[in-house]
C-alpha cells in the first residue's frame, strides 16, 4: 500500500498495480473464466440482432408453444415468440439493469461513505444509524415497498434497487477511509498543505477503490437477480420486454405443457450470476495479500 | 455482557422504528389520494364509488389525514404499540388478525429450511475441508458455486417440474402435511446450504493450520476425535454469525418460495398486498419482518460473543 501513495494519478498507479499482479492473473483462473464469460454476454447483448433472424417481441400464434428445435433451439413460448431470441435480447435489460443499479449505487455510496468516514463527527453518527436501518431488511422487501407506491416498471425497479444498493458501499468505504486517513502519508501531505478534495481524490479514493470493485462485481450478480426476482413477481420489467425474470413468470402458467419456457431464461440468469461471481471471487483473491499468497503457493 | 445486550436491544429497537418510518414515508408517496382510496376500497367495496368532497373531508378528519406525514407517523406508531395497525383496504379486517396467523407458516417454513441446510452443509463443509482437493471437495464445491449463482424461484420452477409434473411424487402447491413442506424447503434451504458449506469449508481449513491442531495430533489424538472434539468447536464460530444473517435474509426468500408454492406465510401477503396497493397490511408485514430479521440478528450477535471470549464487549 505504502508504494502507492508515491504516485500522482490514477494511471501510474494502475500501471504499477498491473505490472505487479499481471503475473498472478494467469494463475487465477476463476476470474479469467468469469471474465470470458462476461465478454461472451455482453457481445450477446450487443450483437442480439445479428446473431439471432427471429423479432423478440412479434407475437405469431401460428408457432406457439412448439419445443425446442434447430429451428427455435430454445422453443416457442405461447404467443409463438423465439424463446431464444427472447433470451438474447433479455440479456442487453439485465445487464445494462445491473450496471445502472451498481454504478448508482457505488457513487452514492462512495461519495457518503468517504465524507463520513473523512470527516467522522456527528454526521458520521448519523449515517452509522442509517446504515444499520437500510441494512436490517432485505434489499428485495424494501424493493417491493418503493415498488408498491411507485408502480411497477424497469425505471421503478432500478431506482429501488439502487435507493438501497449504496449502504453496502458506504459502510465499507467509510471504514477503509477510517484506517487510511490515519496512516502518515496522510498526516504528511496534510502537512503540505493540500486540500481536503485533493487528499481526497488522489489518495484516498485510489487506497480503498480495490475492495469496492470486488463489493461491485459480486453486486452485480446480486442485483442481476433481485431484478429477476422483481420481473418475477411481476413488478419489474413488464411484458412485452423480453426480460428473464419475467420471462419465468410468464412461463410459470404453461410448465406442464412447455417446460423450455422455464428451464432457459433460469439457465442464462445462473450463467450471467456465476460470471459475475467468479469474476468477484478473483478480484478478491488478487486484492487480499493473505489468500493472494496461498494461491501462489 | 448485560450491558453489551441493553446496548443491542437498544440498537435493535431504533432500527425497528427507523424501518417502519421509512415505510412510512415511502408508501406515502403512493399516487392518489389516500382518504379517496380509503372510502372507494374499506368504506365502500367498490372501486368505481366517486366519494363526495364532503365525504373526503369527514374520512380526513377522522383518521388525521390532513396531519403533517410525521403526525400521521406518530398516530400510526402510538396505534401499533397498542396492537392497532388499522385496517386491510381489501378486506376491511385489522391487520394483525391479517398477520398473525400468517407469521406461524413462515416461521415453520424458515426454521425448517435453516435446519435442512445446516444438516447438509456442516457435513458436506467438514469432509470437503478434511479431505481438501479430493473429488468429493471439487465436486461439492463446484455444486455450491452453481446454487449460489441459482435464483430461488428457478430452483423452485425446476423442482416443480420434476417432484410434481413428471414424476408426480409431490405437491406443486399448499399447505399442510410433511409433503407439502419438501420443495419449498429445499428451494429455501439449497441456497442457504451453498452458502454455508463454503463457508465451514474455508473456516474448519483456516483452524486445522493452527498450533494446537497441531499439539493435538503430536500426541497421538486420533484425526476423528481432534476433529470433531477440537477443530469443529473454533471453527462454528463464524458459521454461526452468518447462520444467523442469512436466516434474517431467508425471509426474503419466503416471499418469492411462498408464492410459488402457495404457501400461506407473510411473504405471500406481502406480495399479494403490494399487487393490491393494500398500504395498511404492507407497513404491517414490514414491520412485523423488520421485528424478526431484529431479533435473529440480535441473537446471533449475543451467542457470538458468548461463544467467543476473545472477542470484547463494546
Amino acid at each position: 500500500m505504502n508504494k502507492i501513495i508515491l504516485f500522482k494519478n490514477f494511471n501510474e498507479i494502475a500501471e504499477c498495480w498491473f505490472r505487479q499482479r499481471t503475473k498472478h492473473f494467469s494463475k487465477q483462473k476463476t476470474l479469467v473464466i468469469g471474465l470470458i464469460m462476461i465478454f461472451g454476454l455482453i457481445f450477446m447483448a450487443i450483437f442480439a440482432p445479428y446473431i439471432t433472424p427471429y423479432d423478440p417481441v412479434e407475437v405469431n400464434l401460428r408457432n406457439n408453444l412448439l419445443p425446442p428445435s434447430w429451428e427455435h433451439p430454445f422453443g416457442t413460448d405461447n404467443l409463438g415468440r423465439d424463446v431464444f431470441t427472447r433470451v438474447i435480447y433479455a440479456t442487453r435489460i439485465d445487464l445494462l439493469a445491473g450496471f445502472l443499479v451498481v454504478g448508482i449505487s457505488m457513487t452514492i455510496g462512495l461519495l457518503i461513505g468517504i465524507i463520513a468516514g473523512y470527516y467522522s463527527g456527528k454526521m458520521d453518527k448519523i449515517l452509522v444509524g442509517m446504515i444499520d436501518t437500510f441494512l436490517a431488511l432485505p434489499d428485495i422487501i424494501l424493493a417491493l415497498v418503493i415498488v408498491s407506491s411507485l408502480g411497477p416498471g424497469i425505471y421503478n425497479a432500478i431506482v429501488s434497487l439502487s435507493l438501497f444498493g449504496w449502504v453496502k458501499y458506504a459502510r465499507v468505504s467509510r471504514s477503509l477511509t477510517l484506517s487510511v486517513k490515519e496512516k502518515e502519508f496522510i498526516e504528511a501531505i496534510k502537512a503540505i498543505g493540500a486540500s481536503d478534495f485533493y487528499i481526497i481524490t488522489r489518495h484516498i479514493v485510489p487506497n480503498i477503490i480495490a475492495p469496492i470493485l470486488t463489493l461491485a462485481a459480486l453486486h452485480i450478480g446480486h442485483a442481476i437477480l433481485s431484478l429477476a426476482a422483481l420481473g418475477f413477481l411481476g413488478l419489474g420489467v413488464q411484458p412485452p420486454m423480453p426480460e428473464w425474470g419475467a420471462m419465468l413468470n410468464e412461463g410459470r402458467a404453461f410448465l406442464r405443457v412447455g417446460w423450455w419456457l422455464s428451464v432457459f431464461p433460469g439457465l442464462m440468469i445462473m450463467t450471467t450470476v456465476l460470471a459475475f461471481n467468479l469474476l468477484s471471487d478473483g478480484l478478491r483473491d488478487i486484492f487480499d495479500p493473505r489468500v493472494r499468497e496461498e494461491v501462489i503457493k | 455482557m448485560l450491558r453489551y445486550i441493553v446496548k443491542r436491544l437498544a440498537i435493535a429497537v431504533f432500527v425497528i422504528f427507523g424501518t417502519s418510518a421509512l415505510t412510512f414515508f415511502l408508501l406515502s408517496l403512493t399516487p392518489g389520494d389516500t382518504a379517496v382510496i380509503i372510502i372507494k376500497r374499506a368504506f365502500v367495496g367498490d372501486i368505481e364509488y366517486n366519494p363526495s368532497i364532503v365525504e373526503v373531508k369527514a374520512t380526513k378528519d377522522l383518521l388525521g389525514l390532513g396531519n403533517p406525514l410525521y403526525i400521521q407517523y406518530l398516530q400510526w406508531l402510538i396505534n401499533a404499540l397498542h396492537g392497532d395497525f388499522g385496517r386491510s383496504y381489501v378486506t376491511g379486517r385489522p391487520v394483525l388478525d391479517e398477520i398473525l396467523p400468517r407469521l406461524n407458516a413462515t416461521i415453520e417454513l424458515a426454521i425448517v429450511a435453516a435446519a435442512f441446510s445446516l444438516l447438509v452443509a456442516i457435513p458436506l463443509g467438514v469432509v470437503s475441508a478434511v479431505r481438501q482437493n479430493s473429488g468429493i471437495d471439487y465436486l461439492s464445491m463446484a455444486i455450491a458455486t452453481f446454487f449460489v449463482a441459482m435464483p430461488n424461484f428457478w430452483v423452485a420452477l425446476i423442482l416443480i417440474l420434476i417432484f410434481s409434473l413428471y414424476l408426480d411424487l409431490l405437491p406443486a402447491t399448499g399447505y399442510g402435511g410433511i409433503e407439502h413442506l419438501i420443495l419449498p424447503v429445499i428451494t429455501l434451504g439449497a441456497g442457504m446450504a451453498a452458502i454455508t458449506m463454503r463457508l465451514t469449508r474455508s473456516s474448519v481449513l483456516e483452524v486445522l493450520r493452527l498450533d494446537y491442531v497441531r499439539t493435538a495430533r503430536a500426541k497421538g489424538l486420533d484425526e476423528r476425535r481432534i476433529i470433531l472434539r477440537h477443530v469443529l468447536k473454533n471453527a462454528m464460530i463464524p458459521v454461526i454469525t452468518v447462520v444467523g444473517l442469512q436466516l434474517a435474509h431467508l425471509l426474503a426468500g419466503t416471499v418469492i418460495v411462498e408464492t410459488i408454492f402457495a404457501w400461506p406465510g407473510i411473504g405471500k401477503l406481502l406480495i399479494d398486498s403490494v399487487n393490491a396497493r393494500d398500504i395498511p397490511v404492507i407497513q404491517g408485514c414490514v414491520f412485523f419482518i423488520a421485528i424478526i430479521v431484529s431479533l435473529v440478528t440480535l441473537i446471533t450477535d449475543v451467542i457470538y460473543r458468548f461463544l467467543d471470549p476473545r472477542i470484547k464487549y463494546e
